[in-house]
């Protein structure tokens, strides 16, 4: 599990993205380094989700970049300017949706199993393989539930599931879309202690979410403030922008 | 790659939908289909394999329109897209093609030569009729994959997905059918080697163009 490489830094630059040609966020920057959290706030519709599927690479944004490096040996900040080095984006991030990306006629391990092998390139053996996946269900205490239909559970264990793919391949950023829908109070403890662990081991979270996740962020950000002003400020005309 | 084409053929088994509902499908028009054409004996043995050509490509287009709309559904498709390139998700649209191949038209083939021998009683053709679709469905499958990427976003896409790729599927049947009937007459082999290249040929444009439309929708 313990794959993430020591110290993994993720540079956004100006980011502007459209949906449905609207303008949703302009001038959008932070960074966020092993071991920090950021929390994406922001009323209905201005964007949180479209800013996590950027990150996760699944379309480009309007302009902006979006730059993760890693450093492998130094932690101190001197020695990361001379180890800088770029990282692709496949492979990097855990992109968790409102869905859960779980096929409900397959049973709970069957699912997690495949998630495990999806994300891992080198096949486990056996024996590791089922020790990654009964520790992805203890965290999230679904491990009585292994064998059951995914379709048979209720909404906030499917979270839990969907939750528990997070731990079945190591990555170093996690995008989370309202991680704690569905889930009851013992579902967030337990996932803010996730969490926890994930970022002491040098991981990086960025969640979009209007209910606390129990962990101080390091960053906060409102898209609402990134919005354009001016009505006009908010069309996006394809032809225009060439 | 082998672990998805495991978890598709599993899910497509364990659905109860595709496989059974193809299956079904293409048995029951066969044996309906000499009701409507009377029981003329040269006449059902003429038709035989332009018929079972026609409704093999009916049933495997009956499922396919699910092909990514389940994987978009339930959100398996957004990380698949995310944790590939152009060409890894090529090859991901191969794989799944290939399970669905295994899971849904495999079985209609099996099938085929006893339904073959309801139309026309001569095992010369039944073989003959199962080799052309071995070789054939195949390409049928890659143009419906590609049709199945169009309209995975879209609610209903079925019928759509029939519209887009119908055109292309044309020539797969004229060899289909032509092949079979040259198999079981013994003659020339050219309309077989016609259909192999179009398998091998759709093999590729097929998925790649897929991954490229899937690429586009996930927007």
């Amino acid at each position: 599990m313990a794959e993430i490489p020591q110290y993994v830094r993720i540079e956004i630059e100006g980011l502007q993205a459209q949906r449905g040609g609207k303008i949703l966020f302009s001038q959008l920057s932070f960074s966020l380094q092993s071991g920090q959290i950021a929390v994406i706030n922001g009323a209905n519709g201005t964007g949180k989700s479209t800013l996590l599927r950027l990150i996760a690479g699944l379309y480009p944004p309007l302009s902006g970049t979006i730059d993760l490096s890693m450093a492998t040996a130094q932690k101190t900040a001197p020695a990361l300017e001379n180890k800088n080095i770029s990282l692709p984006r496949q492979g990097f991030s855990h992109y968790l949706s409102d869905k859960n990306a779980m096929k409900p006629q397959l049973s709970v391990r069957d699912n997690l199993r495949f998630w495990c092998r999806f994300f891992t390139d080198k096949r486990l053996g056996a024996g590791e393989e089922k020790k990654v996946l009964l520790r992805a269900l203890d965290k999230v205490k679904m491990a009585a539930y292994a064998d059951l239909p995914f379709a048979a559970l209720s909404t906030g264990q499917k979270r839990r599931i969907g939750l528990s793919r997070l731990l079945t391949g190591a990555r170093p950023l996690w995008l989370l879309d309202e991680p704690g829908s569905g889930l009851d109070q013992a579902g967030a403890a337990l996932f803010s202690q996730i969490c926890r662990e994930h970022l002491a081991a040098g991981g990086l979270v960025i969640a979009a979410t209007h209910t606390p996740l129990g962990l101080p962020a390091d960053i906060s950000l409102n898209l609402a403030d990134y919005r354009p002003q001016t009505p006009e400020g908010q069309f996006y005309d394809p032809l225009q922008a060439g | 790659m082998k672990n998805l084409f495991i978890r598709d053929i599993k899910a497509g088994i364990k659905a109860g939908g595709a496989i059974g509902t193809s299956l079904l499908f293409f048995i029951s028009v066969i044996i309906l289909s000499p009701f409507a054409l009377g029981t003329d004996k040269t006449l059902l043995a003429q038709a035989g394999p332009g018929l079972l050509w026609f409704f093999a490509l009916l049933a495997v287009l009956l499922g396919l329109d699910r092909l990514f709309q389940t994987d978009k559904e339930d959100g398996s498709l957004d990380i698949i897209l995310a944790a590939g390139d152009f060409s890894s998700l090529t090859v991901m649209v191969l794989v799944k093609s290939a399970a669905h191949w295994v899971s849904t038209v495999l079985p209609l083939i099996a099938a085929a030569p006893v339904l073959s021998l309801l139309l026309n009683p001569a095992w010369r053709q039944a073989a003959a009729l199962t080799a052309s679709l071995v070789l054939g469905t195949p390409a049928i499958t890659f143009i419906g994959a590609l049709g199945a990427a169009l309209t995975a976003a879209l609610p209903r896409g079925g019928v759509l997905l029939a519209v887009l790729v119908l055109p292309l599927i044309i020539p797969v049947i004229i060899f289909g059918t032509a092949a079979s009937v040259a198999l079981a007459a013994g003659t020339a082999l050219q309309p077989l080697y016609f259909l192999l290249a179009l398998t091998l040929f759709f093999g590729l444009v097929g998925p790649a163009a897929a991954a490229l439309a899937l690429k586009f929708t996930a927007e």
